[in-house]
């Protein structure tokens, strides 16, 4: 449900993009408010991982405008989009990308590090993150002694320790089965009501986005 | 069966590499490096020994006896051969040493067009060694079959025939090899011989000996003008040529003709040059053995990583039919055709690199053993052809281990993404092999010792380097647990994480490079102890200030003083002492060795001997008991220590041990005693064969004595005696000078290993990146900073840097230790005291340092340029 008066985090006007001859975006046209939680439904192929990867500034549109919290990732260099990236956005992955060798309190500090933030509260956030996903009790776990709805979790945690403006998640239950596929939903739905956290989510499921405030379709590369 | 085959070959391996080339080609610059590396180090070698044969039986001719003396034979003594005749032939030589002093064009238009660089071309060839054989050339024929090239009867020097006749007037001139640094026939070329400069006419040129070229840096001379030459008029040697059934029966009767002179065959002579070079060959064999194996695991991280990124495919294969014998078998073939890739241009390579190196194996051999390098295009090829199926071998064995793990995908899980290779049993098999490996160089270290013998000295080697690779899984924990321990550093932490993660992958190429780099760290602390043994020994030793000896026709001291000579030098004013120098060859327990002898009463105020066992007093003692001293090699060679007893032979009165002594002077044992003995047991009549003068500090008028001043008055007043003089510094430099030209080829295929050890780290680092893309990809769709993912990928350089080191370095001092002590105590004979390198280990590790952060710049880049979104989709 879009609030007229809320502040229009994500703008996006006639987007294109094609891959070689192979445009995947036709036009793709849509506004998002802070504080929603929209889901982005289609099959594979649609085109709406590539309109993901747009708003999180791993690519860049061939023609259109696209504003995410009023910047324009499109017209920046290669380091400008590693800014952008450490400013407003978070992702999460369908295959949880975490590191094996690290313990779930390190994977969620080491992408701050990364960022070159040196903050002397990281552990605590990083443990209060864990626990606002239910996960204090494995903190020194390893993910492979995780299973695949805790993992989802713990990167969750990692994400939201970055603080985004946006969060951006990638068929976060693609990997799941339906129990933990259902535990993560709504997680999110938690997150976004409490914190007012703008979430994208990507996903090929009815049922996840069914989870979301609102479902956009994509279908040939269109938003409808 | 073959077609599937070929199909799952074509589909694994070259479709594969034809979109991975740069993978292709650093893999197969790599082995490249590695096969020429070895194939030069090959080439060196085979070119040494086909040196010193081309020397020895090139000028044998087909002799398959040859007798020798280092005191000679008087030209009377041949009367006693003419039993030869009915078994076969026999021919005398007269062997000098020189030095060429200049040479000089024939014609006018050569001289003209040497008159602009007369002066440098006089300063390239001047006091080059040389060589000079006197031949009976025209009695010789049946055993040197000489072909020469002498100016024919026109006036065109074109015009050249060739016979085995000498030329005509060969009597007073000099026939020289064709292409002869000394020049061509009708030049005059001044040598410098019986420490007297000589003219020569050159009057043919020799174009081959029995179909072999002779040696650049020698030269023929008429055997009666050669005697004349000599100090002592006396032959040098005899080479004899009688079918090989009558071998034993002529050899008793050459003995009893000729007692105490060496009698050796072919093979004999063989084995000699065989020892001889035993220590240059293990030095560089070594080394050739290193540049292989890291071009192994160069194959091994190759088909590693590609398997690693071909699991889909080979899972493919695997659940289209495919049996797990044939992925291996295709996996395997694979590893030997980047081997034979990498070998053919290894190949050219190689035998490039020999030819820049061949000008330092040519000063090696020249300063070294007075020798110049063969002549024969195809020197080496075998040596090369070696190197290359060497490295098709290393290749098929690097390739067994990813292939294998390749043929054993599971199709069912494929996507096994995230997966560490940490486990603490990995760390607990390390410790396991580290406990197995010690066993073994502990047997086979206690058998050296026990046995005296440096063979089983290799196996603790083997399995010495054994324990390091096994450390190397251990070596990386620590330093990924210590970079844990920068909490704050993003950068430290992920690549103690990656550490971890990739455990074994990196365990294998810390392996390499540490196994690599110990080899390389050991040979350098050996030339190092043996450099700094060899420089105090020369400073403890080399302490008269003028050394004088008979210029002979052998480097060695066969020559002999005259009486009167000795007697003035003693009566200089300046001179305080002075020490003769007598020695003689006797065969003990069928090996050869040396008496010596000296003052002992003047060599106790001088102390000119460095001891291994006892002290100066061992010199009293052994002077007032009739005792001797002998080498350390003599020792260790015939397992004698102080106090025991010997006889030379059996019917003979033994002689005590009062002390042992160093001496690298000669792998021959040396048994040194007082004059007095000396004359009374061995020889009474040998005249010293050199003198050594110790000088007054002052002359009666209180003047500073000065050595310098000293030998230029002496080297005037008898520039006509046959006499090599030297300053004590003299001396010890072109000693230093041998050294170190000996070892320089070393120092530069060291640098070649150094540099196909950075490929190494280049190439790990970067088959980490790209299996790691994707964690590179969540990381910078996370938002971390390029600069501190750069960063972390040279901490990971670090890391395998730093577990190298960590192997190598201890790894380098304990085998230089079984290098030192073992290996080279057993082949040699003489010990060496240990000095480590301190300052250049130090540089040697930040070099590896930096080098793995310049390894670190190709993976860096790679990472900057890779499409976080394609990655993150396509996996």
């Amino acid at each position: 449900m879009q609030n007229p008066s809320a502040e229009k985090i994500i703008q996006a006007r006639d987007l294109n993009k094609s891959y070689g001859a192979y445009p995947v975006l036709r036009g793709v046209h849509c506004e998002i408010q802070s504080g929603e939680f929209v889901a982005i439904m289609g099959d594979s192929g649609s085109g709406k991982t590539t309109f993901l990867n747009l708003l999180a500034g791993l690519d860049t549109t061939d023609e259109g405008t696209l504003l995410v919290g009023g910047e324009e990732p499109a017209r920046y260099s290669a380091a400008e989009l590693a800014g952008y990236r450490r400013r407003t956005v978070a992702m999460i992955f369908q295959d949880f990308n975490l590191l094996p060798t690290l313990s779930a309190l390190e994977n969620i500090t080491l992408p701050v590090l990364l960022r070159g933030e040196r903050r002397n509260d990281l552990e605590t956030r990083a443990r209060y993150y864990l626990e606002r996903v239910g996960m204090a009790d494995h903190a020194e776990k390893l993910p492979e002694a995780l299973s695949g709805g805790e993992m989802q979790r713990l990167s969750i945690a990692r994400a939201l320790n970055l603080n985004p403006r946006v969060l951006l998640a990638d068929e976060p239950t693609g990997s799941l089965d339906s129990r933990n596929s259902r535990e993560v939903l709504d997680l999110l739905g938690e997150i976004n009501r409490e914190s007012g956290l703008t979430i994208v989510m990507v996903t090929h499921s009815a049922q996840a986005a069914a989870t979301a405030g609102r479902t956009l379709k994509m279908e040939d590369g269109r938003l409808q | 069966m073959m077609t599937g085959f070929r199909a799952i070959f074509r589909t694994l391996t070259t479709r594969y590499y034809r979109r991975q080339m740069g993978r292709f080609w650093l893999c197969i610059a790599g082995l490249s490096a590695g096969v020429a590396v070895a194939g030069a180090i090959n080439l060196t070698n085979s070119r040494v020994i086909e040196s010193f044969n081309e020397s020895v039986e090139t000028l044998a001719g087909n002799s398959n006896l040859r007798v020798s003396d280092e005191q000679g034979f008087a030209p009377e003594q041949l009367e006693q051969l003419r039993f030869l005749w009915d078994y076969g032939a026999f021919t005398p030589y007269v062997r000098l040493d020189g030095a060429l002093l200049a040479r000089s064009a024939n014609t006018e238009a050569d001289t003209r067009a040497n008159s602009d660089n007369q002066t440098s071309h006089a300063a390239k060839t001047e006091n080059r060694a040389i060589v000079l054989f006197g031949f009976d050339f025209t009695g010789a024929s049946r055993i040197r079959g000489l072909a020469i090239r002498k100016p024919g009867p026109g006036p065109d020097q074109e015009n050249k025939h060739r016979e085995q006749n000498p030329p005509a007037n060969f009597a007073n001139g000099l026939v020289v090899p064709q292409g002869s640094l000394l020049g061509k026939t009708g030049d005059t070329t001044r040598i410098m011989v019986g420490g007297r400069e000589q003219s020569f006419l050159i009057v043919g040129e020799l174009e081959n000996i029995n179909g072999r070229y002779p040696p650049l840096n020698t030269a023929y001379l008429d055997l009666t003008k050669a005697l004349q030459l000599s100090p002592r008029n006396r032959l040098s040697g005899i080479d004899v040529h009688v079918a090989p059934e009558n071998l034993e029966l002529v050899r008793p009767r050459l003995a009893e003709i000729f007692p105490g002179a060496m009698i050796q065959t072919v093979s004999e002579r063989q084995k000699i040059t065989s020892d001889m070079l035993a220590a240059f060959q293990m030095n560089l064999q070594a080394l050739g053995i290193v540049a292989l194996l890291v071009s192994a695991y160069l194959v091994y991280n190759t088909i590693n990583i590609s398997v690693i990124q071909r699991e889909g495919l080979i899972g493919s294969l695997l659940s289209l039919g495919a049996t797990p014998r044939q992925i291996f078998a295709a996996l395997i073939c694979e590893g030997v055709w980047l081997g034979a890739v990498g070998g053919v241009i290894g190949l050219a390579f190689g035998y490039g690199l020999s030819l820049l190196a061949s000008r330092e194996v040519d000063l090696t051999l020249e300063a070294v053993f007075r020798l110049d390098a063969v002549r024969s295009d195809a020197t080496g090829i075998f040596s090369l052809i070696v190197s290359f199926g060497l490295g098709l071998v290393f290749s098929a064995l690097a390739a067994w281990v990813p292939a294998y793990r390749g043929s054993r995908i599971p199709v069912a899980s494929l996507r096994r993404r995230g997966r560490s290779e940490f486990r603490p049993r990995v760390l607990w098999l390390g410790a396991a092999g580290v406990v197995l490996f010690l066993a073994i160089f502990w047997v086979c270290f206690a058998l050296a010792v026990y046995q005296q013998s440096p063979a089983p000295g290799y196996g603790s080697v083997a399995a010495l380097v054994g324990i390091l690779s096994m450390l190397a899984p251990l070596a990386i924990y620590l330093l990924a647990r210590l970079a844990r321990l920068f909490r704050h550093s993003g950068p430290a932490r992920l690549a103690a994480a990656a550490a971890r993660e990739h455990l074994i992958k990196l365990a294998v190429a810390v392996a390499a490079l540490g196994i690599a780099l110990s080899m390389a760290g050991a040979v350098s602390v050996m030339v190092h102890s043996f450099r700094t043994t060899v420089i105090n020994w020369l400073d403890t030793t080399v302490i008269a200030d003028i050394y004088i000896r008979a210029s002979s026709g052998s480097q060695n001291l066969n020559g002999e003083l005259d009486a009167q000579l000795v007697q003035k030098f003693r009566a200089h004013p300046a001179v305080a002492e002075a020490l003769t120098i007598r020695s003689t060859e006797r065969i003990f327990r069928g090996e050869m060795i040396r008496l010596g002898a000296n003052e002992f009463a003047i060599a106790e105020k001088y102390r000119p001997l460095s001891f291994v066992q006892g002290d100066a007093s061992a010199l009293t003692a052994a002077r007032t008991q009739g005792g001797v001293l002998v080498s350390e090699v003599f020792a260790n060679r015939f397992g004698l220590t102080r106090g025991d007893q010997f006889a030379l032979a059996p019917d003979e009165a033994p002689f005590q041990i009062f002390g042992v002594y160093r001496s690298y002077a000669s792998e021959r044992g040396f048994v040194l005693m007082d004059v007095d003995l000396f004359q009374k047991r061995i020889e009474p009549d040998r005249a010293p064969a050199g003198i050594a003068l110790y000088l007054k500090k002052t002359d009666a008028q209180n003047h500073a004595i000065e050595p310098e001043a000293v030998i230029r008055e002496l080297r005037d007043q008898y520039s006509d005696a046959a006499l090599d003089m030297s300053l004590s510094t003299e001396i010890r430099g072109q000693a230093i000078r041998i050294f170190n030209q000996t070892f320089r080829l070393t120092y530069i295929l060291q640098m070649i290993a150094g540099g196909i050890a950075a490929l190494s780290v280049i190439t790990t680092l970067t088959g980490l990146a790209l299996e790691r893309r994707r964690e590179f990809a969540t990381l910078q769709a996370l938002g971390a900073r390029p600069g501190l993912l750069d960063r972390a990928m040279a901490y990971e350089s670090q890391i395998i840097a730093w577990s190298a080191l960590l192997i190598a370095l201890p790894g380098s001092v304990l085998l230089s230790v079984l290098l030192i002590h073992v290996i080279n105590r057993y082949s040699f004979g003489w010990t060496i005291v240990t000095a480590i390198p301190y300052a250049d280990l130090i540089v040697a590790a930040l070099a590896i340092t930096i080098l793995a952060l310049g390894a670190a710049l190709v993976p860096i880049r790679l990472i900057r340029k890779q499409n976080i979104a394609r990655i993150l989709k396509q996996d």
